[in-house]
């Protein structure tokens, strides 16, 4: 027998409810209980009547057990569990690539540096005097540069999209499940998802869990619809709160609205 | 099918419908035992639904690490102890910082009734007991595991299993002896 499947017991639970507390550590504590008193005041009652009656006051009919409730739950569960299992192998094989991709860039600017670097090592030794001219504004131009990136602006604009569809889902009845319109929106939406996904240019970690938490919901609103199991109806709005998706792309959203006041004009239409 | 052409099967690992139909199978020989040990255990249909589903997936999920050392149901069984042996001591933490100490103190017990009669008393004592040695007396006394059993489902030794059938039994007759003497005397 697997020792994982083992119940690790400590000391209290074999000790009566108003004494454990008043007995850490110690070990005596098992026979410390006034056992030999109780003995001398219990007049006697044979243990067999004891089981007997002991077994009359648990007994449990065969028509107690719910036996096809639990199986129904105990298949739904398992399913949402290869579900979630086959959306966290598919992200992990995604992150891999990425992962691949992303070596392979650090590999190419590591050898432009080198000849870089080289260059300016040859022709500083054969150049007059030069001013190194710094530029004031190198942050402000990376910060614009970045707001300029059509992968970024994409993504920011496909987050103000999103907000209006969680906000619906997260106002629904979850044991109704979404509409049809709502879950056709949220595959059009599940297509841009993964597609920014894809994207090399959005590889830092903050972004790509926010995009994988909003890649799982849509997922799971988008299986909400062809259902009858109120757990999988249910799935999309648990979900959302676990992963506080909602707040965290409204920050997104506020965030690249505060660098380009401009960009939300176009986005939400 | 005998148990080994249906652990075989289990182990197969493919999602078939020979596994579906292999865990079905499993399932109904093994259900009823399995839910009235957590519900003598906990003392709530509830929570004896939950662990009970929750035990058969994880045994089915782990069911690939199972050796053939010990019977299948004491496997399945000492999972179910540790499944519900946890929740309930969870369940305690949580209700203590969330409910009057009186009412947590009601968590793994049969539910009390008004009429003191005799089987309210036994239900009462048995509930009085500490988790480990009420799992001890259900798993002994009204399920018939082995002390060798309950050993090695709860990871205790044979002793400390005995010592505390010993105290649970006592505890029993305590209740008992008003009873005694009116009706059996």
């Amino acid at each position: 027998m697997s020792n994982e499947e083992v119940f690790k017991f400590d000391e209290n639970d074999f000790l009566p409810d108003d004494t454990r507390e008043a007995s850490p550590g110690t070990t005596s504590s098992l026979t410390a209980a006034p056992v030999s008193s109780l003995e001398s005041r219990v007049p006697h009652v044979d243990d067999s009547r004891a089981i007997a009656a002991a077994k009359v006051a648990m007994h449990i009919g065969d028509s107690e057990i719910p036996r096809e409730m639990m199986w129904a739950r105990l298949r739904q569960q398992r399913e949402r569990s290869v579900v979630a299992d086959n959306t966290r192998l598919r992200v992990a094989g995604r992150r891999r690539s990425t992962m691949r991709g992303f070596g392979a860039a650090i590999a190419a600017i590591a050898a432009t540096l080198a000849i870089g670097i080289g260059i300016g090592r040859y022709t500083q030794s054969h150049a007059t005097d030069t001013v190194a001219v710094s530029a004031p504004g190198d942050s402000a131009a990376v910060a614009a540069l970045r707001a300029s990136d059509p992968a970024v602006i994409a993504m920011e604009e496909h987050f103000a999209r999103t907000v209006s569809l969680l906000s619906t889902v997260r106002d629904e009845n979850p044991d109704v499940g979404p509409t049809a319109s709502v879950s056709g929106w949220a595959r059009e939406l599940l297509g841009t998802t993964r597609m920014l996904l894809d994207e090399p240019k959005l590889h830092d970690a903050h972004t790509r869990r926010l995009l994988q938490d909003l890649e799982l919901v849509l997922i799971q609103i988008v299986q909400a619809r062809g259902t009858t199991a109120p757990e999988a109806k249910r799935a999309p709005s648990e979900t959302m709160r676990e992963t506080n998706l909602l707040p965290r792309v409204r920050a997104a959203v506020t965030a690249a609205a505060e660098a380009d006041p401009s960009f939300l004009t176009g986005a939400i239409e | 099918m005998t148990d080994a052409v249906l652990i075989e099967r289990l182990q197969a690992g493919e999602a078939t419908a020979e596994r579906e139909f292999a865990e079905r199978e499993f399932y109904d020989r093994h259900v009823d035992r399995v839910y009235r040990l957590i519900l003598r255990m906990s003392g709530r249909t509830d929570l004896a639904q939950e662990w009970t589903q929750d035990t058969f997936i994880r045994a089915f999920d782990r069911i690939s690490q199972f050796r053939a050392e010990c019977a299948i149901s004491s496997w399945l069984h000492s999972i179910a102890v540790s499944i519900t042996l946890n929740g309930l001591r969870t369940l305690k933490r949580r209700e203590a910082r969330t409910a009057p100490l009186d009412d947590a103190n009601d968590i793994g017990k049969w539910q009390r009734h008004a009429d003191p009669d005799l089987k309210t008393s036994i239900k009462e004592a048995i509930a009085e007991l500490p988790p480990g040695t009420r799992t001890v007396f259900v798993m002994h006394d009204v399920e018939g595991y082995t002390h060798e059993e309950i050993s090695a489902a709860m990871g205790v030794a044979v002793g400390t299993s005995k010592s505390q059938l010993f105290r649970a039994r006592l505890k029993l007759r305590a209740a008992l002896a008003p009873f005694a003497r009116e009706e059996w005397a």
